[in-house]
């Protein structure tokens, strides 16, 4: 397993649409989902590798209101998202990826971090920062 | 080598003297020349247009058919009568096809290669299939493609240009043949020494080369509508009327009453009797009938439709780089749309903004080579300087008999498209010159490639994960089978844990600091100032500044290397793993003492006094 952080092919996909399109076919990033996979993350990369429920049945949480937030100066984007002490408890967690809301959702981004152990004690908040070069 | 050669039925070939054969690289006829002695006219009566056909071999005189067609002209000179041919393709010349190919409509549905193939056998009655046409595929298609009181060989010519593509007859199949240029492969060498008989001169040539290159192509007819009253409106007098675009046709409306509803009659000076108008193209002016003149204060509206031409322009950065600025403009007639324009400057750039290399080989005649135009073969060349070894095309073939020899010219340049495309696009150029004339409407589209010079990169810069611990029973957690529980944990949060970092991984595993945000330093420690405006970090005399975790949790660091950047001072440069900070040198690899997981760096200003750093880059830790 090797750690790393991408933003997928995917994850461009979205920008170029929405930053060239009045009308853009995708929706921005504002969801997220954890997953237990270890793969290293590569651009190619559609969905988690082994997402898990964060919720009972569900594997998609919203980011935190008033997320992303734009420096706009410095071109970078700040999405913070949080699991709860009631989420996704039971799994050791190794993966994060940022999501959209389209009928099927696009993978925005994709990390494979050290493993964490979700249990009732534990709370997780999740910062991403992208930037625009 | 034998030979065999039959006009309509009839074996002539005992009456041969020789011929020379010639073929040629694209979409040209094939000629042949022949020499007979007199009493070929005792076997058969010469006529032009009679069928002539030939054979070449090496173990029977029909191994090998190379020609196929029609006599053109044959002219008796004492005892020699000279006979020339043209082959089957002089078919699509002598005919004539009228038919617009909408994509929309017609079953060829805009692909190149499908209308290609029912021109050559609907209006050519020639021979040509899915085996001897290339598909053209959907990526480059023809929305419209005009066929107007033409030969089917122009048309071919068209499309072949449009594709950069070859088209050519084969008489050993009876088929036409088009596909992409260099399309097959002779898998033969040709060896200067071994079956190139003699040292051939090179040549090297960019005069042809385009890297800035422009397509004019047709005009789309667009109507307008323009409005006044004489003697209040600026250009509308009673001696005539300006108008802003040069006309194609015009309606006029004129009378006192606003809006005008007369329809008036145009004429053409000393030509028409009764009108009230005409019109002057060149000035652009609808003008009174000689000796009359429009009455003051009238109300016209002019409706008028006029040219608006549809150009492209593209460049080549790599070529005008290397080879300087090669500026052209051509005009397409058959280009409909800008799409159409796009997709031909593309094809005519990719092709002419490199240099061409060219030469003419004689090459030992013999069953195996099996050249044919249209073939990219090896070639080697170890005795010339520059010593060449590349794949050429086959431009032209000359077979002649009797010889021991062939002779080809190779090369990635095709003078005779070139020229002749030249020829054309003059002649294109004067009759769209014409046309389009005094219309001083034009519009540019210039094509801005952004994507090597100033492309727009959107990536990931850190990721940091932090995790805060419940504990005791000053908290209340609805839902939370551990601290939910009524008559246990008490509202409040005092009982949640502070948010420490569990992961930070920075983009590919480098940390590059330059100011614009204060995420990554330690608050609270040194006085140096990380000025997020300027994006500078700035120290008076021995201030010290330190960052938090840029790598936490995300494997063993043994080793990394710290590159800062400074406009001014003097510093001791120092990081962490995580047990004690140790001082480094910018850019020198550094092996910690000890290794860890917490990686941190921490600079002083050495010298008493100020300075500024700008950038502050760690990478080789993972």
């Amino acid at each position: 397993m090797a750690n790393g952080n991408v933003v997928t092919t995917t994850g461009r996909k979205i920008a170029i649409n929405r930053i060239f399109k009045a009308t853009p076919d995708y929706l921005a990033p504002s969801q997220f989902k954890v997953g237990t996979g270890t793969t290293t993350p590569v651009v190619a990369d559609t969905g988690l590798q082994t997402p898990v429920d964060i919720t009972t049945g569900v594997q998609v949480k919203d980011v935190l209101a008033g997320y992303p937030s734009l420096d706009e100066t410095n071109m970078v984007a700040t999405t913070r998202t949080t699991l709860f002490t009631t989420d996704a408890n039971g799994n050791t967690l190794t993966e994060f990826g940022l999501f959209n809301k389209d009928g099927t959702p696009k993978m925005f981004s994709h990390c494979v971090h050290t493993a964490i152990a979700k249990t009732l004690s534990v709370q997780i908040i999740y910062i991403e920062k992208d930037i625009i070069t | 080598m034998l030979t065999k050669v039959r006009i309509g039925s009839v074996d002539v070939t005992s009456h041969l003297v020789k011929y020379e054969y010639e073929r040629t690289y694209g979409d040209l006829m094939s000629e042949i020349v022949f020499k007979f002695i007199t009493n070929v006219n005792a076997a058969i009566t010469l006529s032009s247009g009679q069928t002539i056909e030939v054979w070449r071999g090496w173990t029977t005189s029909e191994d090998e058919k190379i020609f196929s067609g029609y006599i053109e002209k044959y002219e008796p000179e004492g005892g020699i009568i000279t006979i020339t041919a043209l082959d089957k393709i002089w078919d699509l010349v002598r005919n004539e096809i009228t038919k617009s190919y909408d994509s929309a409509v017609d079953p060829s549905a805009g692909k190149i290669s499908e209308i290609f193939i029912d021109i050559v056998t609907t209006y050519g009655g020639l021979n040509a299939d899915a085996t001897s046409v290339q598909d053209s595929g959907t990526t480059i298609e023809l929305e419209k493609f005009v066929c107007n009181h033409t030969d089917p060989f122009e048309r071919c010519k068209a499309l072949a240009n449009a594709l950069d593509w070859q088209f050519y007859y084969r008489a050993d199949t009876d088929l036409v043949y088009f596909e992409p240029k260099g399309f097959t492969t002779n898998a033969n060498t040709l060896t200067v020494g071994t079956e190139i008989q003699k040292v051939p001169k090179w040549n090297y040539d960019i005069t042809e080369m385009i890297n800035d290159l422009t397509v004019v192509g047709a005009y789309q007819e667009v109507e307008t509508t323009e409005t006044g009253r004489i003697g209040t409106t600026l250009g509308y007098e009673t001696t005539g009327i300006d108008i802003t675009f040069e006309p194609i046709s015009v309606k006029v409306y004129a009378d006192a009453a606003n809006p005008p509803t007369t329809l008036k009659t145009g004429g053409v000076v000393d030509s028409t009797t009764t009108y009230y108008y005409y019109v002057d193209k060149v000035k652009k002016t609808i003008v009174p009938k000689p000796t009359t003149a429009f009455t003051n204060n009238d109300y016209f509206i002019v409706q008028y439709s006029y040219a608006q031409p549809i150009p492209i322009r593209q460049f080549n950065d790599t070529s005008i780089a290397s080879y300087g600025l090669f500026t052209k403009t051509i005009t397409l007639s058959d280009i409909r749309s800008v799409a159409d324009a796009e997709a031909r400057a593309t094809n005519m750039l990719a092709k002419y903004s490199t240099p061409f290399i060219y030469t003419t080989l004689r090459v030992i005649n013999n069953s195996t080579l099996d050249l044919k135009v249209g073939q990219q073969i090896p070639i080697v060349d170890n005795i010339s300087v520059p010593a060449v070894s590349q794949n050429l095309v086959i431009n032209k073939l000359r077979i002649n008999y009797p010889a021991t020899y062939d002779e080809i010219d190779v090369g990635d340049k095709y003078w005779r498209l070139a020229e002749f495309q030249s020829n054309v696009m003059e002649k294109f150029k004067r009759l769209e010159e014409q046309e389009l004339q005094n219309n001083d409407l034009l519009t540019n589209l210039i094509s801005v490639n952004n994507t090597s010079l100033s492309p727009i990169d959107v990536d990931n810069r850190y990721v940091k994960i932090t995790t805060q611990t419940m504990s005791g029973t000053n908290l209340f957690i609805l839902g939370n089978t551990s601290y939910g529980v009524l008559g246990t944990n008490r509202l409040g949060a005092t009982g949640v844990g502070a948010e420490v970092n569990h992961f930070i991984a920075q983009k590919g595993n480098v940390y590059t600091e330059t100011f614009y945000d204060t995420d990554f330093k330690e608050t609270g420690v040194g006085a140096a100032t990380w000025n997020t405006g300027a994006r500078t970090l700035t120290f008076n005399a021995f201030e010290q500044a330190r960052s938090i975790a840029i790598d936490y949790n995300n494997g063993t660091i043994t080793t990394a290397t710290m590159t800062v950047t400074s406009t001014s001072g003097t510093y001791t440069l120092q990081m962490s793993a995580g047990a004690s900070f140790q001082t480094v040198v910018s850019g020198v690899p550094f092996v910690f003492a000890t290794p860890g997981t917490d990686l941190r760096w921490r600079i002083y200003e050495a010298a008493g006094s100020t300075g500024t750093i700008t950038q502050i880059v760690i990478s080789a830790y993972h």
